[in-house]
């Protein structure tokens, strides 16, 4: 059993510049329905530099997988922008445009979904080496696969090449979905929700594996979670930001945030997480939540959205404006929070 | 097993009392037509609701037989939460559906007995007869399955759908039924009136969670059994039904027996935890005893591979390998290629269940801590577990602190 | 009773290794009775109509007083009004109808997977004038119009014939192609090799038509099952003026003829109904076994 304290506490970036690599700008996604309109994400914003680790805490409807799709590009936002290097991916054309499509790459919550049961590994892996020119042959090609399965622990890689998925167990096709996304070499890597199909035995050593890549390679982690336990694992030289109801509450320091939560709702949350320690769990205290009622993305609640729930509730301001993401003291909505600990929050910014 | 006496003419079942907590005289079993599967229960301690010995299901595939269940005996007391906790594929959810008898048509159970025990009577549940069993189903033992959405019949409302059951099983009166199932919405919090006149597909995932545990309360059984009841459920929800339950057991005094790969559920909500590892029960015991005092490999691999919110991530590591495959298992015993600890002795035979105190009793239940393996008390003594509170201090027994304070 | 053993979902029929799942497909035939029993039908009218016309010459010639007999050991299915053998009429007359039907069956399947797919991959207008085009099809009665058709158009050459029912068959066909499509694009594997940018040819080609082989192989048999249904329907009506032999001719012939009102006709009209109806009977338990192979949520038991 060997320790993973070997990590790098902070420690943002790789080459040392400060630019974020990947920013989210007041991001959007309403989708019109016939019952009315679904805000979905409703003004998320926050960067990541490179190799850098941010993790999506929520609860499922909250917009996280979403918030990561239109990350990775995948889905174009309503309104709001998503900049790559500093520049808007919207106005990116040709090579640079093919920079940003192959610089981020997104991981699917289902390994049994995501990769095509037709395919070999082999094969999976070849395509985009092939497409891009990360190998001029096909026998190259199935140099680099290999090399890919080694890097993502899938020894020895000759095992696993000729492989059809379904022969695979769950996390052994998960690291195929991580070595897949790595084929472009990419800078920015959207993992959403990569273990909660995957046996809890085998959890950490699937976030071991892409720690290490993140340590090795340099590559950045947008990681999407419904597990705060895990986030704080994983993200532990990083930010979590907690969202509820398409919008982020709470964002800072993954050690800090979960020490020391500031926003009612993160704190509910953590106080309702069952942990695997019998005495610790059960004498935990609650905060006590108003409601139990998740309230619905067609009819969300005026002003902040956990108000109805909220057990910090101040009538005449919560239900009126909606708060915005700062640190304490400040008055400006930050979008690179790098280290700061930012709370949407009326009553905690009043202190 | 002459099948005369049907459910449907079990006495009083109009006339009975309405409130949640009736008699469960109501809904005795009908002892009269299981007389063949009657077993001696004089041996069996007044308070064991179920006692499982030796209980083996195979079924079989194109390659082979596959071992689902192996020898798997435990006994439940009443009012006693059970949980059994594995990997997927570990077999824990075949067991427990070995339990009701619903297991799928290929599997076989091909030994061991199901003793179920009420108000001093006994019956081998693997021999009853089809009335007897469909009795058993829910007036005695109620399953509750995995996946809420398909379990509900999708085109009926909730309320028809309990009435459904109560029907099925005894409760002729419809307005009896009705009211007791808007007793029920309400006993697990939910807006009776509306759930009641909803369709499965108008409720959250937690609230059809809700509704079905309702269900498996609607004819009082002594035994319910909760295949991964938070799974899929978001956090705030999980808390609502594990609370939920533990507020039921307490009040019911039901035994549970739950199914689960989360080990923080099992923390939560159990008294006795089993873990479960290729068909087989490799340890058991009280709920610290597991957690803190773990003596088999398997559970000290678990452990460590679930991080938490306060501890230190020192231990934390995958349990390393794949689960074995259950046509064709390893020789010896069956952790033996994933397993840290192991030595040649390992591979001669399989290790039996055995108490790890000197003298203790060597079936899984209460008061008894057993282990499947040659060196657990290597295992025990290597088990570093990180105090994460205060409180741990006080329940850890001394020589378990005596331990830690000698690393 | 939901089975709710925890091990990985099923894969279906995976390899793009055409020729790995032909043969796994038909050892998979093989297993089941309606699917040997269907194959092995096939193949038996395929050898009856393409290989038997070398060993059984076809009897042309009128022989007075031997009409309408039954079969006996000199004429093994009986004679017809001119006291010609039957047996070497049904050996005869699988050919035209075998060809038909597969000329048809080929050209649907064609016409509907590359319009399907494309219709459903790239949507917008293409998918809109492909839709439109496929509803006008299919809102006009097909038979009426095959039968209006046929006074114009002289239905003398069998690929004529195939072609015009194709251009009629296949806009149902296409409807299921893009929608399956459009499902299957919304897979995560599609979105994941968008996200690659592997390119619209490589996700159409590579990702999503080899998932469809079975549907597509599904669809070609009951394409065949109605191809046949539609000519025989048009031949017996009597508005495909078709010459020479095939068991739709020998049908209205038969019906012309009064058969059904003689005793000694009853080998004559129902050796054509009987070998139409097997070789349909076999395309249908074919169809259904493939479907059973390539749907994973129709196989028993599981």
């Amino acid at each position: 059993m060997t320790a993973v304290n070997a990590r790098s506490v902070g420690g943002p970036t790789a080459d040392g510049s400060n630019s974020p690599l990947v920013t989210l700008e007041n991001v959007r996604w309403h989708v019109p329905t016939p019952r009315g309109l679904v805000k979905a994400v409703d003004g998320v914003s926050f960067s990541a530099r490179d190799g850098e680790i941010v993790c999506l805490v929520g609860e499922s409807g909250c917009g996280k997988t979403t918030t990561g799709k239109i990350a990775a590009g995948l889905l174009t936002p309503t309104s709001g922008r998503v900049l790559y290097e500093g520049r808007d991916i919207s106005s990116l054309r040709g090579d640079d445009f093919n920079r940003f499509r192959r610089g981020v790459q997104l991981v699917h919550q289902d390994p049994y979904a995501s990769i095509n049961p037709m395919h070999t590994v082999g094969a999976t892996l070849s395509a985009p080496l092939r497409r891009h020119g990360f190998a001029s042959s096909s026998s190259a090609a199935r140099k680099r696969a290999a090399e890919l399965l080694d890097l993502v622990d899938l020894t020895p890689s000759s095992d696993f090449l000729d492989k059809y998925p379904h022969q695979l167990s769950g996390g052994q096709r998960q690291r195929v979905a991580i070595a897949r996304a790595l084929t472009v070499e990419p800078r920015f890597i959207v993992a959403d929700e990569p273990v909660s199909m995957v046996d809890v035995s085998i959890r950490i050593s699937l976030l071991n594996t892409m720690l290490r890549l993140q340590k090795e390679l340099g590559t950045g982690f947008l990681f999407i979670t419904h597990d705060l336990a895990l986030a704080r694992y994983f993200a532990w030289g990083g930010r979590i930001g907690v969202m509820y109801v398409g919008r982020m509450v709470e964002l800072g320091l993954a050690s800090d945030l979960v020490a020391n939560p500031q926003h009612p709702y993160t704190r509910a949350l953590l106080s309702a997480i069952p942990e695997a320690d019998p005495e610790l769990t059960r004498t935990k205290t609650r905060v006590e939540l108003r409601s139990l009622e998740v309230p619905s993305l067609l009819k969300l609640p005026t002003g902040c959205t956990f108000h109805p729930r909220c057990p910090q509730f101040e009538t005449g301001i919560c239900e009126v404006s909606v708060p915005q993401l700062l640190a304490p003291g400040s008055k400006v909505a930050e979008l690179d929070s790098s280290n700061v600990h930012a709370v949407a929050c009326h009553v905690v910014a009043r202190g | 097993m002459s099948g005369e006496t049907t459910v449907s003419t079990a006495p009083a079942s109009a006339t009975g009392g309405t409130g949640v907590f009736a008699s469960p005289s109501r809904f005795r079993l009908p002892w009269t037509t299981v007389v063949d599967a009657r077993v001696d229960g004089s041996k069996l301690p007044k308070e064991v609701v179920l006692s499982v010995r030796d209980l083996t299901v195979a079924y079989r595939v194109r390659r082979g037989m596959v071992q689902a269940v192996r020898k798997v005996s435990f006994d439940l007391r009443r009012g006693e939460t059970l949980a059994l906790i594995g990997e997927s594929g570990s077999g824990k959810t075949t067991l427990a559906l070995a339990l009701v008898r619903l297991l799928v048509r290929a599997a076989k159970v091909t030994d061991g007995t199901v003793v179920y025990q009420r108000d001093g009577r006994a019956v081998d549940v693997l021999r009853v007869g089809t009335d007897a069993l469909r009795h058993y189903r829910w007036n005695e033992c109620a399953m509750v399955f995995q996946s809420a959405l398909n379990a509900l019949n999708p085109v009926l409302r909730v309320r028809e759908q309990f009435i459904d059951v109560a029907r099925a099983h005894g409760m002729t009166n419809r307005a009896t039924a009705e009211a007791r199932t808007l007793e029920l919405l309400k006993l697990v919090q939910l807006d009776a009136e509306r759930v009641a006149g909803s369709y499965p597909h108008e409720l959250s995932g937690g609230m059809r969670q809700r509704v079905l545990i309702a269900m498996g309360l609607l004819l009082d059984p002594q035994v319910i059994i909760l295949d991964e009841p938070t799974t899929a459920l978001d956090i705030l929800t999980q808390r609502t039904v594990i609370d939920l339950l533990r507020r039921l057991k307490a009040e019911r005094q039901f035994a549970l027996i739950l199914v689960s790969h989360d080990l923080a559920l099992a923390a939560e909500l159990a008294d006795q935890v089993a873990t479960v590892y290729a068909g087989r029960i490799v340890e058991c015991g009280s709920v610290a005893d597991i957690f803190y005092r773990p003596n088999h490999p398997y559970t000290v691999g678990l452990l460590n591979a679930v991080p938490t919110l306060s501890g230190d991530f020192r231990s934390l590591d995958s349990v390393r390998g794949q689960p074995p495959d259950l046509i064709d298992l390893p020789r010896g015993c069956s952790f033996l290629p994933r397993c840290p600890f192991g030595t040649s002795d390992c591979e001669r035979e399989d290790p039996q269940l055995v108490s790890v105190v000197p003298g203790g009793p060597a079936i899984p239940g209460a008061g008894s801590h057993t282990a499947a393996c040659f060196h657990a008390p290597v295992v025990a003594k290597s088990f570093s577990r990180h105090l994460q509170s205060a409180e741990v201090d006080e329940i850890a027994s001394p020589d378990a602190l005596a331990d830690r304070g000698a690393r | 009773m939901s089975a709710t053993v925890a091990s990985p979902p099923p894969t279906p029929f995976p390899g793009i290794a055409m020729v790995r799942a032909f043969g796994r497909t038909l050892v998979a035939l093989l297993r089941q009775p309606a699917g040997a029993i269907g194959l092995f039908g096939v193949v038996f009218f395929l050898l009856l109509a393409f290989v038997g016309p070398s060993f059984v010459v076809l009897d042309v010639k009128t022989k007075l007083g031997k009409e309408y007999q039954l079969p006996s050991s000199e004429f093994l299915l009986g004679t017809d009004y001119q006291g010609r053998d039957v047996f070497s009429q049904i050996v005869h007359g699988g050919r035209d109808i075998i060809i038909v039907a597969t000329t048809t069956a080929l050209i649907t399947t064609a016409i509907a997977v590359s319009l399907g797919a494309m219709a459903g991959f790239l949507g917008g207008w293409f998918d809109t004038v492909v839709l439109a085009i496929a509803d006008i099809i299919l809102t006009i009665p097909q038979f009426p119009l095959l039968l209006v058709l046929a006074t114009f158009v002289r239905l003398n050459n069998i690929v004529l014939l195939g072609v015009l029912l194709a251009a009629l068959g296949w806009p149902a066909l296409m409807r299921a192609i893009r929608s399956q499509v459009l499902s299957l694009r919304q897979r995560d594997y599609i979105e994941a090799a968008r996200c690659l940018d592997l390119g619209t040819g490589h996700i159409v080609f590579q990702q999503i038509l080899p998932s469809m082989t079975g549907y597509i192989a599904i669809s070609f048999t009951l394409g065949m099952i109605n191809a046949i249904f539609l000519q025989v329907g048009l031949i017996f009506l009597g508005l495909v003026p078709l010459s020479g032999n095939n068991w739709g001719v020998m049908l209205q012939l038969a019906w012309v003829r009064g058969a059904i009102f003689i005793k000694g006709g009853l080998g004559y009209i129902l050796s054509p109904v009987v070998a139409i109806s097997l070789l349909q009977l076999s395309l249908i338990m074919l169809a259904r076994s493939l479907e059973e192979i390539f749907n994973p949520r129709l196989r028993k038991g599981n």
